[in-house]
């Protein structure tokens, strides 16, 4: 299992002839992804790493079969226009890695992906990870290693450096997912962590969330309400960060106190969320939470 | 990006909302001569980007012509600026003073928790946007734009006669257009004026524009980068791609992503620290991106040591390590005296990485927290 992206998932490389997306062809492929497609206007026909390319989404998902869509396109000027033709193609899975993108583009986006049953995961993402099983993004495959921990992050570096913790301490992932920091976006922090609650593989779910934005209280009504049952451990950045300026993430504009690191922290904790004290501590925090591994987990 | 002031109501005057008669005046005697044309009383207001303005004394209202000229001085002492910027006056919107308005409250925000645009109103204007839960929130689809419905229940809420719906229909129409035409993510006319002479008047404006969308809008940059008193983050944003928010402490930070960069800050304060700055590169991790930050850190008096953490995912850093090799060497060339340096990397490529950083004499550090304890020792040590 894992959640979102497995050995079944077939992905099609929006913007594939590009020197990034070539290169993440490669690795991917490597890593023993199945790319299936590449998507380039005008480059139909060609072939990229070993991969057939098309002139249009769904011509690659029909004759290909591609049910993931990676896209490389940019946020200006053409990405909404690359998302429209993601979420009208078929696939059940697209995964945006641009940064920026126009707050008002994600509006709209978000006010047609209901009708066409598309999740996006993203913008702003550094992709999906389920180590040992399939690797869509440009995460450092080295920060990784399969197991029982379901990792959600806003922030991308953060949580290669957060894996790679707890892969040295022989923490393995089901699924390491980069929602993104921006206010606005495809996949949600609930939304990640529902679908770990309902992954048989993921025996705790790690949340690395910051100041800025309201997300991690709805995570927090999610745990309170017995709704998540597995444990969930948080780190949240950003205590040293002044109230009221921007920092990096448009998420983390704060315009209101609750954005701020202790109230959040505070609820987190209150409705039973582990909160480790810093980056320092999580490894430790998630190892002391995780409990011991069912019968059966040895196979893998 | 903030718009000051005065730029912002050029947005609305343009857009269709009505605006005081105003001018931007750069001295005393200028602000008597706006005053002169524009006819007393009128208003004295500081164009700095801080909210809370009239609190702190940089909005006032004049009587007289003597006393706009005192209240230009005024404003200049009551000013905190950048250092750098001292010398600098603070500009000053000299407008019309309306009298016998009704002030309201009307703003429209994108809300995250709902990934739509909102319409915040109340009836009692002047209230400040972070006491947000005393505001009456309404979304306006993408789908409909402002409908009747909404004109009807704001106008409830502001307890204004019906005969006026027309006229806020017409201006929540224009603010709706504003918004969207020009990827704001905040505009507050707060407060809002209504007369029966005079109809909505919008008496200040605040507009946030969405820096995500600034390539669309070449025309906001040039406008934003001609008008002098700005922010210096700004300019690293815009022109260098480059997170920069000036902070208290003394240890100096270059990492990339959001995320990862409160982290290192967090383990700074941890470790007896105080980082000096938030500066986040990771959307230009190139020698052109780097050099600036390192500028920027290296020319900084109150920065005392520099810490480098990058965790590199899409960013190869071995790539960064020779960069920031050639950045010190060319430093040491030009006879820089260099701060105390530390710089950790991990992540794709990390092993490249450490052989480059060993080849040139400097140290490697296995954990993200051995570099910050060097940091901030040095930090410490050094005058």
């Amino acid at each position: 299992m894992s959640i979102l992206v497995d050995r079944s998932t077939r992905v099609v490389i929006q913007g594939i002839t590009g020197r990034r997306g070539r290169s993440m062809a490669k690795d991917m492929r490597s890593y023993g992804t199945q790319v299936v497609a590449g998507v380039s206007p005008g480059h139909g026909g060609e072939i990229v790493e070993g991969v057939p390319v098309f002139d249009f989404v769904d011509d690659a998902v029909r004759s290909t079969g591609a049910n993931t869509a990676l896209v490389l396109v940019p946020g200006l000027p053409g990405g909404l226009a690359a998302i429209t033709e993601t979420a009208l193609s078929g696939v059940e899975l697209a995964v945006w890695l641009a940064d920026p993108v126009p707050i008002h583009d994600m509006i709209r986006l978000m006010a047609l992906l209901p009708r066409t049953g598309m999740r996006l995961v993203g913008p702003n993402s550094p992709g999906l990870m389920s180590p040992g099983r399939a690797k869509v993004g440009f995460m450092p495959t080295q920060c990784y290693a399969p197991g029982p921990v379901g990792v959600v992050s806003k922030s991308g570096s953060l949580s290669y450096e957060v894996s790679l913790r707890l892969t040295r301490r022989g923490l393995g992932q089901s699924t390491v997912v980069g929602i993104g920091g921006d206010p606005v976006k495809g996949t949600g922090l609930a939304d990640v962590v529902r679908m770990f609650e309902a992954d048989p593989d993921t025996r705790l779910i790690l949340v690395l969330g910051e100041v800025g934005g309201t997300e991690e209280y709805e995570l927090a009504r999610l745990v309170a309400s017995g709704e998540i049952r597995k444990p969930v451990v948080a780190l949240i950045v950003g205590a040293t960060a002044p109230t009221g300026k921007k920092l990096g993430h448009a998420g983390a504009m704060m315009f209101r106190g609750r954005e701020g690191f202790l109230p959040k922290v505070r609820a987190l904790e209150v409705a039973g969320v582990r909160v480790a004290d810093s980056l320092t501590t999580v490894a430790d925090v998630v190892a002391e939470h995780l409990g011991p591994a069912p019968a059966g987990e040895a196979r893998r | 990006m903030q718009l000051r002031e005065a730029v912002a109501k050029r947005y609305l005057k343009a857009g269709g909302v009505s605006v005081p008669e105003g001018h931007l005046c750069r001295s005393g005697t200028e602000a008597r001569e706006a005053a002169r044309t524009i006819g007393l009383p009128v208003a004295v207001k500081a164009q700095l980007k801080q909210w809370g303005r009239g609190k702190a004394g940089l909005v006032r209202r004049c009587e007289t012509l003597a006393s706009v000229e005192e209240a230009f001085a005024s404003v200049q002492r009551s000013a905190t600026r950048d250092e750098g910027r001292a010398t600098e006056p603070v500009a000053c919107l000299v407008e019309r003073w309306i009298p016998g308005m009704r002030e309201v409250y009307l703003a429209e925000m994108v809300d995250p928790e709902i990934g739509g645009s909102t319409l915040l109103f109340s009836r009692s204007g002047g209230v400040d946007i972070e006491a947000a839960s005393a505001l009456a929130r309404l979304l306006v689809p993408v789908s409909t734009g402002v409908t009747p419905f909404h004109v009807r229940r704001v106008l409830a809420d502001y307890g204004l006669p019906g005969t006026v719906a027309p006229d806020l229909g017409r201006l929540l129409a224009s603010v709706n257009d504003l918004f969207t035409q020009w990827d704001m993510r905040l505009l507050e006319i707060n407060p809002l004026g209504w007369s029966v002479d005079a109809g909505f008047v919008a008496l200040d404006a605040k507009i946030v524009v969405d820096d995500n969308a600034l390539a669309r809008h070449p025309e906001l940059g040039d406008r934003y980068r001609e008008e002098a008193i700005d922010d210096p983050s700004d300019e690293l944003r815009i022109e260098h791609g480059i997170e920069y928010v000036a902070l208290d402490g003394e240890v100096g930070l270059i990492s990339g992503g959001a995320g990862m960069t409160m982290a290192v800050m967090d383990l700074i304060g941890k470790q007896g620290g105080r980082p000096r700055c938030f500066l986040d590169c990771s959307q230009n991790a190139t020698s052109a991106g780097y050099g600036h930050a390192l500028d920027t850190l290296f020319g900084d008096p109150r920065t005392r040591s520099v810490l480098v953490n990058i965790v590199g995912g899409g960013t190869q850093v071995d790539q960064v390590a020779s960069i920031f090799v050639d950045l010190l060497a060319a430093r040491r060339r030009a006879g820089e005296l260099p701060k105390p340096f530390f710089i950790r990397l991990e992540g794709t490529n990390s092993d490249l990485a450490k052989e480059i950083l060993r080849a040139n004499g400097l140290p490697w550090f296995d954990s993200l927290e051995e570099a910050v304890a060097s940091a901030v020792r040095a930090a410490a040590v050094s005058v």
